[in-house]
């Protein structure tokens, strides 16, 4: 017994060396090939992942990452003992849910669009749509506060003209939510719904000319056949939204930030950047234990939401 | 037929159909109206005396604004350092993302598993800006044109999009042909899955070169020196902060206001400088985008 199950495991051996050299004489062009993205995800992917360690420590840039001194957790808990603890993560949610209401637009953009009754005047609609997608975000800042500004701003003007008065609209923390939410509606509600408008011309037309033969209603057929059609590539997005809930791009946030507004404007990541680089005494170690924090809490969302996804609806990321 | 086809759907319709269907031409056309007025505004601004007024009927027509920014040598260095980044930057991330996306499209390569894993444990997760940041710097890529180009030229999201793509879209059969004619894995890539992908390859080429020109965030991080600055991080400076940048083209006879409004116009004429490149170049290739393009990063 035990001499046929050495030779059965020496013949094994052969058989996968043998498959391993025929493997790399097939493939071996193509592994080399996938060194150069690999060695790039390696550099700027893994390595700073093994140098978030430094939230860990109290990182002096003469001593390194593995000399510095190790501090535990004391970092994490002068953030949660700070006062902008508070104020940054209900800034950060704030802008984040606002925004996060205005997801299903696109959907519902998507559809307006496919039912439009002229061809060429849906298809105009559309290609403007992406278009501001395509300008950077420091022109749309500079657009905004253009328009927005005090005394000869585009919208004081529209709202004088109407009858109304004027405001600094810049400088109030109340209206800032509202410009940060749907200036970003403004330039890419069109191309977020691309995706949208490529799941609903995947719906077989069999579904819809057999409703229509059936006698149903356009709002029946869109209850019926399209929002079904579309729902996983919608909840797929929507389980990607929540992973970033505690991440805002700094940004666009740092452009439209001034003085008068900080006090809604000031979100975790343009924090973590004032502290670390903008400030004369850098402190690393405490932006980076900022940063770790919020990827933690982006991905335990992201397993919570996937998994609630996944047992409502059988729909899920992985 | 088709016409008979389209009649009954419009037969289907109720009144509320009919309804809706009026109220979303009336809330697309708003939409198409307050995507273009902000731009045409900041258009003819540009081209205006003084601040223009809300009809879009500018006062005087003329090139002040656009003969001050030719006046101003870091806009051009702005400009010359952004094509230099953006053409640069994207024909290496177009490189590294075919390499990357073209090993995952085969089927059944070993260790395919593990290579995605890599790549999608990225997505969800990172080291933190500043932990990259202090590793760039001891990289010594420290206010060189790499630590802008670099970092970025390679997004999951597009590999995934032109991975799918290169699975789905290119005929099975034709890998066979070529293997029966002798050509390995690079060959087939280089002469055959290529030259069939260009819509795909297009619509990526466009997502890397928009956000190379348009981004300041990396510039402001890694760069030092304002002759190196891209485009973007001097427009910032222009119209973010509030240093008198525009004040170098203006004479000492200008009265204030009138240097405020000649500023003011200024801005503008930046604006569109900047923004001019990729408006120019997304027409030619939006109409990839819809048509299988995109339905890849959610299938990824």
């Amino acid at each position: 017994m035990v001499h046929s199950g050495k030779m059965m495991s020496k013949r094994r051996s052969k058989v996968k060396r043998l498959r391993f050299k025929q493997v790399m004489r097939r493939y071996g062009l193509v592994y080399l090939m996938f060194l150069i993205p690999l060695t790039v995800l390696l550099i700027f992917k893994y390595i700073p992942m093994y140098g978030a360690q430094i939230a860990f420590r109290n990182y002096k840039p003469a001593l390194g990452v593995l000399e510095s001194e190790w501090v535990g957790f004391q970092n994490f808990i002068k953030f949660f003992e700070s006062p902008y603890f508070i104020t940054t993560i209900k800034n950060t949610l704030t802008l984040n849910i606002y925004s996060l209401l205005t997801f299903p637009l696109g959907l519902v953009f998507a559809l307006m669009l496919r039912y439009c009754r002229s061809r060429r005047f849906g298809k105009a609609v559309q290609m403007v749509s992406y278009a501001p997608h395509f300008i950077s975000t420091v022109v749309v800042c500079g657009l905004i506060t253009q328009f927005l500004s005090g005394r000869i701003g585009m919208i004081n003007k529209l709202i004088e003209l109407f009858g109304g008065t004027g405001a600094n609209w810049m400088g109030s923390e109340s209206a800032f939510k509202h410009i940060y939410v749907w200036s970003d509606v403004w330039q890419n509600l069109g191309f977020n719904s691309i995706i949208f408008i490529s799941a609903l011309a995947g719906i077989s037309p069999e579904l819809h000319e057999a409703a229509i033969v059936d006698g149903a209603s356009l709002r029946q057929r869109i209850v019926h056949i399209d929002i079904p059609g579309v729902l996983t590539t919608f909840v797929v997005l929507l389980i990607l939204r929540f992973g970033s809930l505690m991440n805002i791009g700094y940004e666009k946030v740092l452009l439209l930030q001034n003085d008068l507004n900080r006090g809604a404007s000031e979100i975790i990541s343009t924090y973590t950047y004032k502290i670390a680089l903008q400030s004369m005494i850098p402190q690393y170690s405490y932006a980076s234990a900022i940063g770790m924090f919020t990827s933690v809490i982006n991905m335990v969302l992201l397993f919570i939401v996937n998994k609630i996804a996944k047992v409502v609806g059988g729909r899920s990321l992985w | 037929m088709k016409k008979r086809k389209l009649s009954l759907e419009e037969k289907s319709y109720t009144l509320s159909d009919k309804i809706m269907l009026r109220v979303s031409t009336l809330i697309l056309a708003l939409f198409f109206l307050a995507i273009m007025y902000p731009l045409i505004y900041a258009v003819i601004s540009s081209f205006s005396k003084g601040v223009l007024a809300l009809n879009l009927i500018p006062d005087q027509f003329t090139l002040e604004g656009y003969k001050a920014c030719f006046n101003y040598p870091l806009l051009w260095s702005g400009f010359a350092n952004s094509v230099l980044y953006t053409g640069l930057g994207t024909i290496i991330a177009l490189i590294v993302t075919v390499c990357c996306a073209y090993p995952l499209s085969i089927k059944g390569l070993p260790f395919a598993g593990v290579m995605l894993f890599l790549c999608m444990f990225t997505m969800y997760f990172d080291g933190g800006l500043i932990p990259t940041f202090l590793w760039i710097k001891d990289l010594g890529l420290y206010n060189t044109m790499w630590a802008v180009i670099l970092p970025s030229s390679l997004s999951i999201f597009n590999m995934l999009v032109m991975r799918t793509y290169f699975a789905d879209s290119i005929p099975h059969d034709l890998k066979e042909a070529a293997g029966l004619d002798g050509a390995n894995e690079i060959v087939y890539l280089i002469r055959i899955v290529l030259p069939l992908s260009g819509p795909v390859i297009a619509v990526i080429a466009l997502y890397y070169a928009s956000s190379l020109w348009n981004s300041y965030f990396n510039a402001m991080m890694y760069l030092l020196d304002l002759e190196r600055m891209p485009l973007a991080n001097i427009l910032r400076n222009l119209l973010i902060t509030t240093q008198n940048a525009g004040s170098s083209a203006a004479t000492d006879s200008m009265t204030a206001a009138a240097m405020e409004e000649r500023q003011e116009v200024m801005k503008y004429c930046v604006m569109v400088i900047a923004t001019v490149p990729m408006m120019v170049l997304y027409p030619f290739i939006q109409k990839f985008f819809v048509k299988g393009v995109m339905i890849g990063a959610v299938k990824g």
